[in-house]
């Protein structure tokens, strides 16, 4: 052989090598990745994967640490790992994982797709683990609060998280304007839409900032305009979901009041404005109790409030979620003991400071504020009272996700512009809305 | 070396090249297996799923036969969202590939600090789409940079981003400001290539400026023009982050295009069996579109002879 086949034949070697070596790298990555290993029987090893809708570092540490305390005491439970995603992005998520045969084992639900995903059999059926778990006290939950969740002797999701959108306002901004803040309406017993529409376009007027922004609105979630409709006795359809009720006198009313704020009086921003009333941006914002955990950056005074109240007087507009395991999962089980373990009492107790529970051996002030930096006692009793007897969860359709989608694109192509007749507008929704209800 | 060796070599030739030819295909296999899997699996895939009825949530899968492709012709939304779809085709390829053709003439000139000019305009074809998106959601807000500026000259406010076709429009200003400079690019690479004798014999000849570019200029450089309209054809049927991040296809379905839609209904809406049928739908009318395209070049395309 002479020095150049030499030389070729070296040099020829790790190239096929390495060629070979792809090819069985391929060959191995697109063979056999079954994702259904079965439970290993007995073995402590399995690792299970939640999944909720808060990024805050406070939320997440206090399910991580919940979950290292399942893990501890599960013979089956190696570990429990938390992730964050984006509420909007619930059902991409959901339906894309399904589909790639991995789904997170136990995960927040908001009510609003309860019957979707329960009708679909898409969630775990609790009752026999709670039934096994002693000293679960099922009856210690509001019943009436429960029954999105319930289907004759079935449990399909814990409420872990019942609570009115609360007003949090930013006294400062209140003061520079020297207008009246919502304290002070309460004060004088008008802490109604129509008075502090009226406040809110002074200080709109005096410094330039919205007066009121709705968080995590963006134009594109209906129900975080609850607040005006709880208030007016109003709802986007009846209490079955089969009827659409935006055309009703009490929504028109609701609404105008909403739509004269935003285009009208320049007190709340219009679509694809940026207001971040944490960044001291906006004079108030509606909120869950959870975002309270915002309040401990602000460099601002803050003072929390009801939402006003209106013509059907001080309803409190609820929202609800739920921990639930989904049936997609690969080890429904140990998720099923993962969930009644979070909604054991003292687990419950642990977070109840940022999700108010249904619970009522904890739904007290004491606990409701034991975490908290910002929250005292006066603050919350309002709240307690409010879901104990005004508490209402708003009806719930049983293909949400395209209910939803309709309601949000109808409101926006219709309610969301300047210069509308509301009336009009809403009629339109309910054409768009009507024919997916029922 | 000796002749010697060659005459030795010569018999193992053919020897030689079949292994040669083997280590090559070795070579592509990954490559080739990549895309058959990647490829035509999942075009497979999506076939066989708009075919069925799916609900993920309770993992079911029904056979439906072409009740989805009958939603298609039925589905009231439809017409607006084809009508975008093809807006953003018919303005994306035509206007886009004059524009990119007018820019690269203009940079195709020997001035002090040309390539400065040339950077400016490729720099967005670098950026990513979602970071060049929301640039424009900052300079689109209402009270914002675009609304200061037309502002000045005693117009506006505009909803820019609250639908009809201003909001088609400034989707279509967007995306071509992103992509046109890879056009530029290509069509500069075939302007710098057109010999200079052909353009000094028109010169001679006593063509003019305008007639010299007609005549001889554009038939050298028509493969280069044919290919870049291919390119935004297909191209622009996939404008989809635009409308993700800036309406989210509203007010109701107004800026809504076809691949936007596809992604609603599959991650939305749950409805994968639709979703499957319209990316079929998408596909046929891309390779629909694309393959006139590329009967119609032996006509327009200058070396295209066979």
């Amino acid at each position: 052989m002479t020095l150049e086949d030499d030389l070729r034949t070296q040099s020829r070697v790790p190239l096929i090598a390495a060629s070979l070596a792809a090819l069985s790298l391929l060959v191995a990555c697109s063979g056999t990745t079954s994702p259904d290993e079965t439970t290993g029987g007995g073995a402590d090893d399995v690792e299970l994967r939640m999944t909720i809708w808060s990024a805050n570092p406070d939320h997440v540490a206090k399910f991580e640490t919940l979950g290292e305390e399942f893990a501890e005491q599960s013979p089956t439970v190696s570990s429990v790992t938390i992730e964050s995603f984006n509420l909007a992005d619930l059902d991409t998520l959901f339906t894309t994982q399904i589909a790639a045969g991995d789904p997170p084992d136990v995960s927040w639900l908001p009510v609003e797709s309860s019957l979707q995903y329960i009708s679909a059999g898409a969630l775990v059926d609790l009752r026999g683990t709670i039934d096994a778990t002693p000293d679960f006290d099922y009856d210690d939950f509001i019943p009436s609060l429960l029954e999105r969740w319930v289907d004759g002797d079935a449990v399909y999701g814990i409420p872990f998280s019942t609570g009115p959108l609360i007003m949090y306002y930013n006294k400062d901004l209140y003061a520079e304007a020297g207008v009246k803040n919502p304290e002070e309406l309460m004060a004088e017993g008008s802490w109604t839409w129509e008075a502090f529409r009226e406040t809110s376009a002074q200080l709109s007027d005096a410094l330039g900032v919205p007066g009121y922004v709705l968080n995590d609105f963006d134009f594109q979630n209906w129900t975080r305009l609850l607040p005006y409709m709880e208030a007016y006795g109003a709802s986007p359809w009846d209490e079955d979901a089969a009827t659409c009720t935006m055309t009703s006198p009490e929504m028109v009313e609701a609404m105008s009041i909403f739509h004269g704020m935003t285009f009208d009086d320049g007190s709340m921003p219009i679509p694809g404005q940026q207001a971040d009333f944490w960044g001291g941006q906006a004079a108030a914002t509606s909120a869950f109790l959870g975002s309270s955990a915002n309040l401990g950056d602000v460099d601002f005074e803050w003072g929390i409030a009801p939402t006003p109240g209106g013509p059907a007087g001080d309803v409190v507009a609820t929202g609800q979620a739920s921990i639930v395991a989904l049936a997609a999962g690969n080890h429904t089980p140990e998720a099923a003991e993962f969930v009644v373990f979070l909604a054991s009492k003292d687990a419950m107790a642990e977070y109840s400071g940022y999700f108010p529970p249904i619970r009522e051996s904890v739904l007290t002030p004491e606990i409701l504020v034991q975490n908290s930096d910002v929250l005292t006692e006066d603050l919350v009793q309002p709240l307690i009272d409010g879901i104990k007897t005004n508490g209402h969860v708003f009806p719930v359709a049983e293909n949400n996700s395209a209910v939803a989608d309709a309601l949000n694109a109808a409101l926006d192509e219709y309610l969301y512009q300047p210069n509308i007749d509301v009336a009009e507008a809403l009629a339109n929704v309910c054409v768009e809305v009507d024919p997916l209800l029922g | 070396m000796s002749a010697g060796t060659h005459s030795r070599l010569a018999p193992r030739r053919g020897g030689r090249d079949a292994g040669r030819n083997t280590f090559g295909l070795l070579l592509l296999a990954p490559q080739t297996l990549g895309l058959l899997v990647v490829g035509l699996v999942a075009v497979g895939g999506v076939v066989q799923l708009s075919l069925t009825n799916v609900n993920v949530l309770a993992g079911t899968r029904e056979f439906v036969g072409l009740e989805n492709y009958l939603r298609i012709v039925s589905d009231p939304d439809m017409s607006t969202i084809l009508s975008n779809t093809f807006f953003f085709v018919v303005v994306l390829s035509v206007v886009g590939t004059v524009v990119a053709l007018a820019l690269a003439v203009l940079l195709n000139q020997r001035l002090p600090g040309i390539n400065i000019f040339r950077a400016a305009i490729f720099i967005p074809a670098l950026v990513t789409t979602v970071a060049w998106t929301l640039v424009w959601r900052f300079i689109l807000q209402p009270e914002g940079l675009l609304d200061g500026i037309v502002g000045l000259v005693g117009l506006g406010p505009y909803p820019w981003l609250r639908g009809g076709w201003l909001s088609l429009a400034v989707f279509a200003l967007i995306q071509m400001t992103k992509n046109v400079g890879i056009n530029v690019m290509i069509f500069l690479a075939a302007l710098q290539a057109v010999p200079q004798d052909l353009i000094d014999a028109a010169r001679v000849d006593g063509a003019g400026r305008w007639v010299r570019f007609r005549h001889v200029v554009l038939p050298q450089i028509s493969a280069a023009i044919l290919m870049v309209f291919m390119l935004m054809i297909s191209g622009s049927f996939k404008v989809f982050e635009l409308v993700l991040l800036l309406t989210n296809g509203g007010p109701g379905i107004q800026t809504s295009v076809l691949a936007f839609e596809i992604y609603r209904q599959a991650f939305r809406l749950n409805d994968i069996g639709y979703a499957a049928a319209l990316a079929v739908f998408l596909f046929a009318l891309v390779l629909l579109l694309t393959g006139i395209v590329w009967q119609v070049r032996r006509k327009l395309v200058f070396h295209e002879s066979a």
